[in-house]
């Protein structure tokens, strides 16, 4: 199942790229910023601003998942799994269903409408979510196809699942990018509900196969914005074992006569710091659910820089906000 | 920006726009003592006249020199064109919601009495008379608005820099004086090419001696200045004017100056905007090299003479009626300046001075010139990046045409190889080769195309005005199947594309009759060898385009009629035509337009199920534009026809203005998309949607050009990678999927918020209107308003 495809993403992988979301996480980090894509089934998103109480969605098939508010719009039933089309008869837009059964054949028609783009910048398919590899057999079949037309393939994912799924798809030549939220078993734990070692487990794996292997830092406050936090999760990803080859460049035709970026890259690990924010907050509301931070928190001014100089200093090639 | 450049911008921005009488005092005088003559010396007297009289300065800290009206920022007036809205509107011409010209009571009386003289012979009356009373019609409903060409003449125009630069003003006065020589008086041909020939001398003596007047007043600064460095400058502005007056150039510095001279003098002799420079930095790099090679001038001294040009452009005013001045929101001249692209044996013509050019305008900042780069799929990274940092500075340039349509375009046209690839963007983003095609190459005609729709559904019947100028076609309601209401249209969009033919003849033929341009013609190939000005098939090349608007709007009111209507049939015809009446009125309304407007594909996501309904209903006014001919067919000219173009500058406001509620769930009154660019805010799936979308258009056949605007907040483009990714961007859109043009405003949207509320915060604050760019402040709310609403795109 997934929830979204999004063309034209600029942060995620090489190139220009279109993101396959898949829906469902075994990991339920409060600051997600796609909390929708966190349960496997499909939800409804009701952004009340949009609503106008035409009551549309309520002479519709609407199994049930929305009644009737007596204080204006409409009441959601989060029990109740939504009919697809229940988001098609909202004429304002305030209702959108997260969640879609989608084929391999249909995922990549619709990738394929941007080649052109993926061919002048070396972009192509990433898989994100949710998490992609919680769906092993749809991620396989749908790299594996992307793989044998040409197409460049990445992956976002936390790793937060078991071995098997990881070896399923490590021989395709991907661009792995993935999390590394916090190195300590507590802390992780509480701040995403997994446990730790499986995510370190698959990252040494990784690394050890010598794969194109990048890492992704959210760097969230009151989870590891703290100096030791950050150090332990920065010196696990020095300390990764380093493929023999430097990674493959990281743009495509355009960028092969650009200066170097960054400092200290000589071909060291690239991990890319981002900064926690909350731009996700309506989405939050439109599930109904609580956003679980205080709207405007901010990091420490700087701090995200201090990490970044400390991670240049361990030899990692640090980049800031994808 | 160094200090003296910082001044010379300071004092134009902060000059108050002001009218100056002196053009019509002078052409006044000079018709009426000369009524006998032909039009042609008329004007070319009248001309003369005015450069040999009228005021002429040289301002503290200028080091290139000229004027077009007597103080930085006043307007000239040009009553032989058109005074009907000058004395409708003189009298509040100072207190106007946008581009006010402060004028004092002197001033109002003397253009009210001089005005009176024009009454009933201007251009706009001789027009206005060759209408048949359908067209008269159509172009005061405002379906067709050709105000502009009549109030103000063509323009869109750019004269061969190259050869005024290699024969110089007196070697272009001994070449018409050999034409006329070899004349033979007993020929009837012969006698009208005599008269536009001794125009011609007249108005190449008029502009010699304008030059010397600067060489004179710059002398005469010099013997009185007191500061040497100033003195100096002074000395050397008239050292080149003295070496320009009559020869051509042998530097840098000359041949900029001669260019400018020439530039401006153009817009004093006609009053159509969009006159342009050309490919600036072809025809100055041989000068560049040559004082470069020697020692002679550094790039940054190249650099502020260039920026010193850019500010005379700046100053140069043009007073439109207040219905025009809605369709130019901002008062842009459009002046255009073009760099790169082939050489014209198939070469990257990037050079040097490609690249100082771009960085001066990229320092300036300035509204003028409008700076366009020539794209081609050899052009280097290096150069694009360097477009791109200039990108950065957000004031929507430089935009960028393509070669990869525009070259082809061009052979199917008919245009030589060597030719089509010395092209130039005229004005905003048409194109034509410099110094060898015809005025307006696209502009100044705009068919209104959701005006035309509305009647489609109401069996002819325009809505706005209760008028029908073409029934029979059926209501909807009396349509079977889709494909009736298509062909409904299709007929409806031919008798309308005629009518536009028909009111364009009619204003081109006053055009040819009334204000023949000397200098322009003199300039533009083959009119001295031919005999013949511009209008009348002087021109090497001669097509012409109007501009449609609402082509956004006219593909997603089909697909909304199509799947609700015809597909589902889940909105009666009736229904929807009374909802369309009351403005969507009534909760039931308003739910409707929500329908329509939301559970519609839109054009701008690459859906095929709205874009293909574009390219046939737009499609199909590109064959039947094909089959017209301009007045100069058959006289001369290669073509002699017409194509269409998009490139509707800020006419979707007004034009949105007159135009009721619209299918695609539109509120009456509102603006229409603009150009080819999706309806605002529809556009949801990002930019490379877009591309595919407008891709899917037949462009090489739009050669008026195909217009689109993205947004970009600066964030957008921070950091060497993102940057990459829009030149990857770029030459997708242009190598792979041909796109025409495309041009970016980078602001935020709290940027321009801000600017609405807080104008004196953001004097400086230059945004894309469309096909150009204006100072926000100069802007009416409502095209304001516009331009926050346009989708923000996410690089």
């Amino acid at each position: 199942m997934i929830f979204d495809i999004q063309r034209f993403s600029t942060h995620d992988g090489p190139g220009i790229r279109t993101v396959v979301f898949f829906k469902g996480c075994p990991l339920a980090c409060a600051w997600c910023e796609n909390p929708e894509s966190q349960s496997p089934r499909p939800e409804l998103l009701y952004t009340k601003a949009q609503c106008i109480g035409c009551h549309s969605c309520l002479q519709a098939d609407n199994g049930g998942a929305v009644q009737s508010d007596p204080g204006g719009g409409i009441l959601v039933d989060r029990s109740v799994e939504p009919p697809a089309s229940l988001e098609s008869v909202c004429p304002a837009r305030a209702l959108r269903i997260a969640g879609r059964e989608a084929s391999v054949a249909e995922i990549l028609a619709e990738v394929r409408k941007d080649l052109s783009f993926f061919a002048t910048s070396g972009g192509g398919l990433t898989l994100s979510g949710g998490e992609p590899l919680a769906q092993i057999d749809l991620a396989e079949e749908l790299l594996g196809a992307a793989a044998a037309e040409g197409l460049d393939i990445a992956i976002e994912t936390c790793l937060a699942v078991g071995r098997k799924a990881v070896e399923r798809v490590a021989d395709l030549p991907l661009h792995w990018l993935a999390d590394l939220k916090h190195v300590e078993p507590e802390a992780f734990r509480r701040g995403t509900g997994g446990e730790v070692e499986l995510t370190l487990g698959n990252l040494r794996y990784l690394a050890e196969r010598g794969v194109d292997l990048s890492l992704r830092v959210p760097v969230v406050p009151g989870f590891n914005d703290d100096e030791a936090s950050m150090r332990g999760i920065l010196e696990f990803a020095a300390a990764l074992p380093r493929p023999a080859l430097p990674r493959p460049a990281a743009a495509g035709p355009v960028g092969g006569t650009g200066p170097a970026g960054g400092t200290g890259s000589v071909a060291g690990r690239h991990l890319d710091l981002l900064p926690y924010h909350d731009l996700a907050a309506g989405k939050y509301a439109a599930l109904g659910r609580e956003y679980p931070y205080p709207l405007g928190l901010r990091l420490e001014a700087g701090f995200v820089e201090t990490c970044a100089e400390l991670g240049r200093s361990l030899g990692l090639d640090i980049s800031l906000g994808g | 920006m160094n200090e003296r450049l910082e001044r010379l911008k300071d004092r134009i921005l902060s000059a108050t726009p002001t009218l100056c009488t002196e053009r019509a005092r002078i052409y006044t005088a000079v018709y009426r003592e000369n009524e006998a003559l032909p039009v042609a010396r008329k004007r070319a007297l009248a001309l003369r006249r005015t450069l040999e009289e009228s005021s002429i300065y040289i301002g503290e800290d200028e080091l290139i020199v000229g004027n077009t009206a007597s103080r930085p920022k006043a307007a000239a007036i040009f009553p032989e064109y058109s005074v009907n809205w000058l004395l409708n509107e003189i009298d509040g011409i100072d207190n106007r919601p946008a581009e006010s010209y402060a004028a004092t009571d002197g001033q109002k009386a003397e253009i009210k009495a001089l005005c009176a003289w024009w009454k009933g012979k201007t251009l706009q009356d001789r027009a206005e008379a060759n209408f048949s009373p359908t067209l008269k019609a159509i172009n005061d409903s405002g379906i067709v608005h050709a105000e502009g060409n009549m109030t103000t003449g063509d323009g869109h125009v750019a004269v061969n820099m190259f050869r005024v630069l290699e024969l110089g003003i007196g070697g272009y006065a001994a070449y018409v004086g050999r034409m006329d020589g070899a004349l033979d008086p007993t020929r009837y041909e012969d006698l009208k090419k005599r008269q536009l020939y001794l125009a011609m001398l007249d108005a190449l003596a008029g502009l010699a001696a304008w030059i010397r007047r600067y060489e004179a007043e710059a002398r005469r600064q010099a013997a009185s200045c007191a500061d040497p460095a100033r003195k100096a400058e002074l000395e050397t502005i008239a050292r080149s004017c003295a070496a320009v007056a009559e020869s051509p150039p042998s530097g840098f510095r000359e041949a900029l100056q001669l260019s400018c001279f020439v530039q401006l003098v153009l817009q004093i002799e006609s009053n159509g905007h969009s006159v342009s420079l050309g490919r600036l930095d072809q025809y100055l790099f041989p000068f560049y090299r040559k004082d470069a090679e020697a020692g002679l001038i550094s790039s940054e001294a190249a650099k502020e003479l260039l920026s010193c040009a850019w500010l005379k452009l700046l100053a140069v005013k043009k007073v439109r009626s207040w219905s025009h001045t809605r369709f130019s929101a901002g008062g842009p001249l459009y002046q255009n300046v073009t760099i790169g692209g082939l050489t014209r044996d198939g070469r990257d013509a990037v050079n040097e001075l490609s690249f100082l050019i771009l960085e001066s305008v990229g320092d300036m900042k300035l509204t003028q010139p409008n700076l366009s780069v020539r794209y081609h799929r050899g052009m280097s990274r290096e150069f694009l990046a360097a477009a791109i940092e200039v990108i950065r500075k957000g004031f929507g340039m430089p935009a960028f045409n393509n070669d990869e349509i525009v070259v082809p375009g061009m052979l199917k046209l008919g245009v030589s190889l060597e030719d089509a690839r010395d092209y130039s963007a005229i004005g905003c983003i048409e194109v034509a080769v410099p110094g060898k095609w015809g005025y307006r190459t696209t502009g100044m005609s705009f068919l209104n195309l959701m005006r035309v729709f509305l009647a489609t559904l109401n069996d002819g019947k325009d809505t706005k005005t209760g008028q029908t100028f073409h029934g029979g076609t059926g209501i909807l309601e009396s349509f079977k199947d889709f494909d009736g209401l298509m062909a409904a249209w299709k007929e409806q969009l031919a008798y309308y594309a005629g009518a536009s033919v028909g009111i364009d003849v009619a204003v081109d033929s006053a055009l040819e009759e009334l204000v023949p341009d000397l200098l322009c013609s003199t300039f533009t190939d083959d009119c001295v060898a031919r005999g013949k000005h511009l209008k009348e098939g002087g021109a090497v090349y001669d097509w012409v385009s109007g501009l449609q608007v609402g082509i956004a709007n006219l593909g997603n009111s089909l697909a909304a009629i199509r799947k609700f209507v015809f597909d589902e049939r889940s909105v009666a015809p009736k229904e929807l035509m009374a909802a369309l009446e009351s403005d969507f009125a009534g909760p039931a309304g308003e739910l409707l337009r929500l329908r329509l407007l939301n559970q519609a594909p839109k054009y701008g996501n690459d859906e095929d199920y709205v874009d293909e309904l574009v390219v046939e209903a737009y499609g199909a006014y590109v064959g039947e534009m094909a089959t017209y001919r301009n007045t100069r067919h058959g006289r001369g000219p290669v073509g002699g026809g017409y194509y269409p173009g998009t490139s509707s500058i800020s006419s979707n406001v007004p034009s949105g203005s007159v135009v009721p509620a619209t299918p695609d769930g539109r509120k009456a009154w509102t603006p229409l998309a603009e150009g080819c660019s999706p309806t605002q805010g529809t556009d949801t799936r990002g930019p490379t949607a877009v591309f595919k979308s407008i891709a899917k258009l037949p462009t090489m056949d739009i050669f008026g050009g195909v217009l689109l605007n993205q947004k970009l907040t600066p964030q957008m483009l921070s950091g060497e990678a993102q940057r990459d990714k829009l030149i990857a961007l770029l030459r997708a859109f242009f190598d792979e999927l041909r796109g025409w043009h495309v041009q970016y405003n980078i602001v935020s949207r709290e940027t321009l918020l801000d600017a609405k509320r807080h104008p004196a915060k953001h004097r400086d604050l230059v945004v894309r209107v469309a096909g150009y760019s204006a100072y926000f402040n100069d802007l009416a709310e409502e095209t304001q308003d516009d331009i926050i609403a346009r989708t923000e795109q996410v690089l």
